[in-house]
């Protein structure tokens, strides 16, 4: 079968490189066409191998890896990363996206999923660990990194918001659907809705929170 | 033992007035005093001479009526007696002159003059000088015996008597009137006497005062000069935790990447070996066991990341649990570590899990070290009723050890910074005081109750807070994990959005079909290809809308569940869409969405099973 994901991996550390070298090359499918100690040796070998995709580890001395990725994108644009770290922070992430970067992986999966990330990134397709992936915010031009602190209550319509205050002063849903001169079934749906998005799905439990979130008085 | 109650007791800093006011008012009382010492030296001094001057005068007056009647007594006399008509000339000026003086003391009188003795002794004299002057007349006419017989007649002694009564009268009331003089300015100089004492009182008072502010201010200092040693020492401590933390997340990130080359390693040299070879099972002990030390150094990565402090709502019982592993490795084995997580299966407090985890950190190697022939640790958690709070209720957080206990003057000391039993090779003195810091800016309370070979309990209590209910952060720590199943199809026009969308739904265990734009999703549907159980379309599509794309797959006969991400989202929209559809507006978490795709497929496959 020919080989035909070409894979560079950078690693300072020359055990897990090795490793991972050698996961991938026992793959039919991949090739591992070089290896690199840094990010700063990892531009050149970019350059001379023209591997398909990079899997490079975060934490590494010398030059920043996404300044690396950067680079060789200049030379590459079609050159897929695949970010490896031991560690989820926030600037990495925001760092990886910027790069528009097709995986983000903790180095406590196991090698079966950088395998697979290797091999998605080579469809175009992306791969994060979930940690990485529940921190994402699709927005109205892309993607960015979760704003801390954002609640959960902008996730509701106006509609929802309005229902939900009904609900938590103790209206009864019909009571609801006569004031909004909408159906019963509506109404419900409605509830349902919020109650997804929200992740509540108790009554007393809604009440509090609309109370917390001062859509209603107590 | 509280510290909040010590800071209570001193009351609050007494501010000390600026010092100019001090001085100024010291000033004023001072002049005030000097000024009150020469004016009343002066009064004194100006009433002593006035009233010797007054009685010079009235003594000269007393002086001169006596001598001058007696004078005047003696030259009629002499005349009578003698016929020397010297003596009638002597007589004359005699009586001018006493009568002249008397009508100036009369006219002119001085003060503590009585006008009336004055006129009485006027009167009297003129009545003496007529009986003398018949009696010169009748001796110049020859008649001596007679004359002589009417000087000496009981009339002439009546008139003298007179005379003196009136004098001695006057002299009478001249000295009442000295007297009552001098006990007037006696008076004014006890009401000096008074002014001064007040003035001085007034300075002793200040100067108390003074002295008073100054103690506390001296008193506050010193408190503030404890709190900051100790707030630098607890820095200085926090300092050493985040570097042993770094060197801990250090080792661990090293160890991580040494086990994940055994675990690699291991892999593939089984993957290497024919499948009955002796040896696979071996490898894949060791890839076991690699596993397990992932776990390990996991952990360890976790419990030694240090952030800033970021307070939320943090599940104890849990958390605790989870942390006992990391408490067991810093105990011998001669020590035994007991959780009692109490009745409630979930508590919640609002504080910093970092810092939460320190606390418990300290306290058991407290109890450690206070158990050097081993024994026991129990960790427990108690809700109890918030006595601050009527209708509240608070997590009652114990550490107990059987170890050596405390005596009353150690436990009184026990969480003063550097204060330490230890030797200096093992401690610090800081871990209570560290411990007093961190449940005091939780709004918590710490509490020791010991004796010596008792043991000691060492109790945090903490304001319970309600359980979240929607905080993101929360449930991700929580690790609530969401999977689905069926197939979704995806429309969405930013490729790298897409990807990561589909990698998302996909994790979630969802099948996913990716489109990029309207037309295609429409085309797709129409050909048959379309059979999801889930649609999810991104409102801001190339090429149409995702409302409308909607509404045509509707008109197709697609009745499933959609979500419509959208930027703007109108009213209007929000009425024209059924009730299948859920509208999520942009920004909306990737964690977010993939929870919702769940909940959606689920009601609607739990709908149709109850159908």
């Amino acid at each position: 079968m020919t080989k035909y994901i070409r894979v560079m991996v950078v690693d300072d550390h020359a055990l897990v490189r090795d490793v991972l070298a050698e996961r991938l090359a026992a793959q039919p499918d991949i090739e591992v066409v070089a290896t690199a100690a840094d990010a700063g040796t990892a531009i050149d070998e970019a350059r001379e191998h023209a591997p398909h995709i990079i899997l490079m580890d975060i934490d590494m001395p010398g030059v920043s890896s996404f300044d690396a990725a950067r680079t060789i994108r200049q030379f590459a644009p079609e050159v897929g990363f695949v970010f490896l770290s031991a560690y989820v922070n926030d600037q990495y992430i925001d760092q990886a996206l910027e790069i528009e970067a097709l995986g983000y992986l903790s180095k406590e999966e196991p090698a079966e999923v950088v395998i697979d990330a290797v091999r998605r990134a080579s469809r175009g397709a992306t791969r994060f660990s979930k940690s990485v992936s529940d921190r994402i915010v699709l927005e109205p031009g892309g993607v960015s990194l979760a704003a801390s602190g954002s609640s959960r209550l902008n996730l509701l319509t106006p509609r929802e918001r309005e229902i939900l205050g009904y609900l938590a002063a103790g209206m009864p849903k019909k009571q609801i659907a006569t004031l909004l001169g909408i159906s019963p079934k509506t109404v419900e749906k409605h509830c349902d809705h919020l109650m997804d998005k929200l992740d509540i799905h108790d009554r007393v439990k809604l009440a509090r929170y609309a109370i917390r979130e001062g859509l209603t008085q107590p | 033992m509280n510290r909040d109650q010590t800071n209570a007791d001193s009351g609050p800093t007494l501010p000390l007035a600026r010092p100019g006011t001090w001085i100024l008012i010291a000033s004023v009382l001072t002049f005030s005093l000097f000024g009150l010492l020469i004016y009343h030296v002066n009064v004194t001094l100006r009433v002593g001479s006035e009233l010797a001057q007054a009685h010079l005068h009235g003594e000269a007056l007393r002086d001169l009526i006596v001598e001058g009647e007696q004078q005047l007594s003696l030259a009629a006399a002499m005349r009578v007696a003698t016929g020397d008509r010297e003596w009638l000339g002597r007589y004359e000026g005699l009586q001018r002159d006493l009568i002249a003086s008397l009508d100036t003391a009369i006219g002119t009188p001085r003060p503590g003059y009585d006008i009336g003795a004055l006129t009485d002794i006027r009167d009297a004299v003129t009545d003496l000088s007529r009986t003398q002057s018949q009696a010169i007349q009748l001796a110049a006419a020859g008649q001596v015996p007679n004359a002589l017989a009417l000087l000496s007649d009981s009339d002439h002694g009546a008139l003298k008597d007179r005379f003196e009564s009136a004098s001695g009268r006057f002299m009478e009331m001249f000295r009442a009137h000295l007297q009552a003089e001098l006990v007037g300015h006696r008076r004014h100089e006890l009401g000096s006497l008074g002014v001064g004492m007040a003035i001085v009182s007034i300075c002793v008072l200040m100067w108390l005062s003074l002295a008073r502010r100054v103690r506390k201010r001296s008193e506050a200092f010193e408190r503030e000069l404890v709190e900051r040693s100790r707030l630098e020492a607890e820095l200085l401590q926090a300092q050493k935790m985040e570097a042993v933390g770094r060197l801990a997340s250090g080792i661990a990130h090293d160890f991580s990447n040494l086990i994940t080359a055994i675990r690699g390693f291991a892999t593939l040299a089984r993957e290497r070996l024919p499948p009955e070879h002796p040896a696979r099972q071996s490898l894949a002990r060791v890839e076991e066991a690699a596993d397990q030390a992932q776990g390990v150094t996991r952990g360890l990565l976790t419990f030694s990341r240090k952030s800033a402090t970021e307070k939320k709502p943090v599940e104890l019982v849990a958390q605790i649990q989870e942390d006992a592993r990391w408490f067991r490795r810093v105990l011998p084995g001669t020590i035994r570590l007991n959780l009692d997580p109490g009745s409630q299966p979930k508590v919640w407090v609002f504080g910093d899990r970092g810092q939460l985890q320190q606390v418990l950190l300290n306290l058991v190697v407290n109890a450690r070290d206070a158990m050097p022939d081993g024994g026991e640790v129990t960790i427990k958690l108690e809700a109890e009723a918030d006595p601050d709070h009527d209708d509240g209720r608070q997590l009652a957080l114990s550490v107990a050890d059987t170890g050596m206990g405390m005596g009353p003057a150690v436990l009184q000391r026990a969480i003063e910074p550097f204060f330490t039993t230890k030797d200096t090779e093992h401690g610090t003195g800081l871990g209570l005081s560290v411990v007093h810091g961190i449940v005091k800016d939780h709004g918590g309370m710490l509490r020791i109750d010991s004796h010596p070979g008792e043991g000691t309990v060492v109790t945090l209590t903490l304001p319970i807070v309600p359980a979240p209910a929607a905080t993101d952060e929360v449930v991700a720590e929580e690790g609530i994990e969401v999977s689905g199943s069926g197939s979704v199809f995806l429309a969405q026009g930013h490729a790298y959005v897409r990807d990561i969308l589909v990698t998302a739904l996909e994790d979630a265990g969802f099948s996913v079909s990716p489109v990029t734009s309207c037309p295609a999703f429409r085309s797709l549907y129409r050909d048959g290809e379309l059979r999801a159980d889930l649609v999810v379309l991104d409102n801001d599509l190339p090429g149409g809308c995702g409302v409308d794309c909607l509404d045509k797959i509707r008109e197709h006969g697609y009745l499933g569940p959609a979500i419509i991400l959208t930027h703007e989202l109108s009213p209007e929209m929000e009425q024209g869409l059924d009730a299948e559809v859920m509208l999520l507006r942009k920004p909306v978490r990737v964690g977010d969405l993939r929870r919702l795709a769940v909940a959606m497929t689920r009601s609607r496959s739990g709908g149709e099973e109850a159908a």
